[in-house]
């Protein structure tokens, strides 16, 4: 199982250091390949594709509109 | 000839008030839009473009008189503050009021104020052939006085730049056009977009003399300007002056310009505390008097935006009013 | 096999579109201010630069007249370039390029020049930008003969619209509304505007309007935004007033699908018409008239238009809220007539 967390860092660039988890680009459960992107997140100047490191079942962890932090996770792929 | 030292506090004062006026609207206008930014969201809403940096431009107009014209762009604070537009309804006019300048009609882009012949809008370019009418009406009048248009060096590849200069050099109009050269257009750089090195360059297409002021100094800005407007007054003709500058913040609030390079950044110094540095060092200012300066300027600011802050909204049917002079 | 249900924004769609197309097509290029590095406004072009270099993804001067003139002219010359214009309020700037140089060649000349260009622009207000960029043009557009106007209001439209514009061999002006798109400056785009999206290339033809919601009562026919502001309106009018109203997304000025909107207002007898362009001499008139002249006593009542009025969009929050059509302004129009 590989674990997707929201990487640290951002916060120097941006006044939060929270980023809100847009929108779900795949359904929970959904087979994704390696490089799809799979959801975007937006902190204050950026918005950030997070993209699937591996192919296999999408597991969703945090849902749209959520706040995260860095470190949080955000989906597992399996 | 250099600013008198009089002009030197003048210019020194304004650059502050300028710089407090936007240190307020840039955190007001992250008001609500965090943590996703949503330009619609907030007390100041729309885009917003920062002069930060670009202070040093307020130099040209203590070489402008009372009965001259200024159009601006869509980055118009310094501008507006050195031309004397009202403050406080500037303020209002940023935050939509109803005490604002255009009644909240135009907001940050279309800033107005006929009581001191200054205008600011939007579409990159327009506001060339605008003033060179403007020049028109000043030469009607007989009175020696001008019009400026400020533009960004972006603007001097826009048709307009062609056809203003042309048409204000064929008139023989008292018409100047002033280039901010920050180097960047959004995102794309002069060298990228531009055929020649410097737009001042240009001139000579035109048959009128251009003019390259380096480094971001006020004082050399004024005394630049007062040689271009003095052709203008005394009728021999439009003049192009380009002045270099820089724009620290950013195409528009909160750009954080990624594609500037660390080299070009670490060139930069900031004219405001840089000017202040002089004039204390020359004997203009005492280190008391700058910071006395200081502070009136950052309270002028502070009046205004909390003034706008708690002032009126209009009736959102007033939208329908002021298209027409006459229904 | 991967990836059953995807989900895009119009923007992303609009990108995968075009990058398809760039693929399979070398005279394929796209010009525009800040795409190459930037990925331009919509980040229609966002890591294009990289696969297809400078000279088909080219950064512009702020010179519309001389890139669109430009645009048109190596269409002519058997390119197919894609121009992209930030805002649709700057085609103020180089009106005679698109509508005297571009739309007109083809004919003037007989059919000898093809113009297979696509202008791509965004449209609409809602967020304080003001008068000079928050315009919406639809019918300025659609008035001028010579180009193809569509505008979708969804990514799977988005997408499809897009393969059939730049595989046609027509000048297109391909809109898509500000708040719909997914541009990262507007937090998040409006709901109804992410949906599935094939993975494949598919075409979406011009000229069909789209019935999404059937209803009996009353026809809603929206362009862009609008078309949600219909659907919200549909919604409200069913569970608060149980009224059956049936939802039409123009999403194409020209052609233009009279047929399915007189089909639907026979049924009904009712037309509420919403288009966030000024109200006079435009899209809303235009679906009024035409369903007038094929037959005016279809209408049991008073068709009713909601668009923006005829007042340059007003900087101020208030303000600028009271001009924009939404389902309330649209709900109310239904409630006015039934």
């Amino acid at each position: 199982m590989t674990e997707i967390r929201v990487e640290g860092g951002f916060a120097e660039d941006n006044d939060a250091d929270e980023v809100v988890v847009g929108e779900w680009i795949f359904e929970d459960g959904a087979e994704v390949n390696a490089d799809d992107v799979i959801v975007e997140i937006m902190a204050s100047k950026v918005t950030m594709e997070i993209v699937a490191p591996v192919s296999g079942k999408l597991k969703i962890a945090a849902q749209t509109d959520d706040l995260l932090k860095g470190g949080d996770l955000i989906a597992t792929i399996e | 000839m250099l600013p008198s030292t009089d002009q030197q506090k003048w210019i020194y004062q304004n650059m502050l008030v300028s710089r407090f006026f936007e240190q307020r609207i840039m955190a007001l206008y992250m008001e609500g839009k965090q943590p996703v930014f949503d330009l619609a969201a907030g007390p100041l809403p729309g885009e917003m473009h920062l002069s930060y940096g670009q202070e040093a431009a307020v130099a040209l107009c203590a070489a402008v008189e009372e009965k001259d014209w200024l159009h601006a762009g869509h980055r118009p604070h310094t501008l507006a503050i050195g031309q004397g537009v009202d403050l406080d309804e500037m303020a209002a006019e940023l935050l939509g009021k109803k005490s604002g300048l255009s009644g909240g009609r135009g907001g940050h882009m279309h800033i107005y104020d006929n009581r001191v012949n200054f205008a600011a809008s939007s579409i990159i370019g327009e506001q060339m052939p605008a003033a060179v009418g403007f020049a028109m009406a000043c030469r009607a009048r007989g009175d020696n006085s001008i019009a400026i248009s400020v533009i960004g060096d972006g603007a001097a590849n826009q048709g307009a730049f062609h056809e203003a200069l042309n048409f204000a050099a064929v008139q023989k109009l008292p018409y100047i056009c002033v280039i901010e050269d920050n180097n960047w257009a959004v995102t794309t750089s002069k060298e990228q977009s531009t055929a020649v090195k410097r737009n001042s360059d240009r001139a000579s297409a035109y048959g009128i003399p251009g003019a390259y002021v380096e480094g971001n100094d006020p004082d050399k800005i004024y005394e630049a300007s007062m040689v271009a407007f003095e052709h203008a007054r005394s009728g021999k003709g439009p003049y192009l002056l380009e002045i270099e500058t820089i724009r620290m913040m950013g195409h528009f609030h909160p750009d954080p310009a990624p594609y500037i390079s660390d080299e070009e950044r670490a060139g930069w110094v900031d004219c405001v505390p840089h000017y202040a540095e002089r004039l204390v060092e020359q004997g203009v200012l005492t280190a008391q008097e700058a910071e006395e300066m200081s502070a009136t300027a950052e309270a002028k600011a502070n009046s205004a935006i909390d003034a706008a802050v708690s002032a009126d909204y209009p009736q959102p049917e007033e939208a329908l009013e002021q298209v027409f002079a006459q229904a | 096999m991967a990836g059953s249900s995807r989900r895009l924004t119009i923007g992303r769609a609009l990108r995968e579109a075009v990058q398809y197309e760039m693929t399979n097509n070398e005279s394929v290029f796209m010009m525009g201010q800040d795409i190459f590095s930037f990925g331009g406004v919509f980040g229609v072009a966002e890591g294009l630069g990289e696969k297809f270099g400078p000279q088909r993804i080219v950064d512009t001067p702020i010179s519309e007249t001389g890139v669109i003139g430009a645009a048109a002219g190596a269409a002519m010359a058997g390119m197919r370039p894609i121009v992209e214009m930030a805002y649709v309020d700057f085609i103020g700037v180089c009106f005679n390029a698109i509508a005297n140089y571009a739309a007109k060649t083809h004919y003037m000349s007989g059919g000898q020049f093809k113009v297979p260009m696509v202008l791509l622009a965004s449209t609409g207000g809602g967020y304080s930008n003001a008068a000079q960029h928050s315009q919406t043009l639809h019918g300025t557009l659609a008035h001028m003969p010579g180009m193809k106007v569509v505008c979708p209001s969804n990514a799977y439209d988005a997408k499809g619209m897009m393969h059939t514009a730049l595989r046609g061999d027509d000048f297109v002006v391909y809109l898509a509304n500000i708040q719909t798109i997914g541009m990262m400056m507007l937090g998040k785009p409006l709901p109804g505007t992410i949906v599935d999206v094939p993975k494949e290339a598919y075409e979406v033809p011009f000229g069909k309007a789209a019935v999404l919601r059937e209803g009996t009562d009353v026809t809603l026919v929206g362009t862009a935004s609008a078309v949600h502001d219909s659907l919200k309106a549909a919604e409200e009018l069913e569970k608060e007033h149980g009224i059956s109203a049936e939802v039409i997304d123009l999403r194409s000025f020209v052609p233009l699908d009279r047929e399915t909107i007189f089909n639907s207002v026979q049924k009904t007898g009712h037309l509420v018409v919403s288009d966030e362009d000024y109200h006079s001499y435009g899209v809303t008139g235009e679906i009024v008239a035409s369903v007038a002249e094929m037959d005016p006593t279809v209408f049991k009542k008073p068709p009713q238009r909601v668009a923006f009025p005829d007042v340059p969009s007003p900087f101020s929050r208030p303000m600028e809220q009271f001009c924009l059509p939404s389902a309330a302004r649209i709900k109310q129009a239904v409630l006015d007539i039934t």
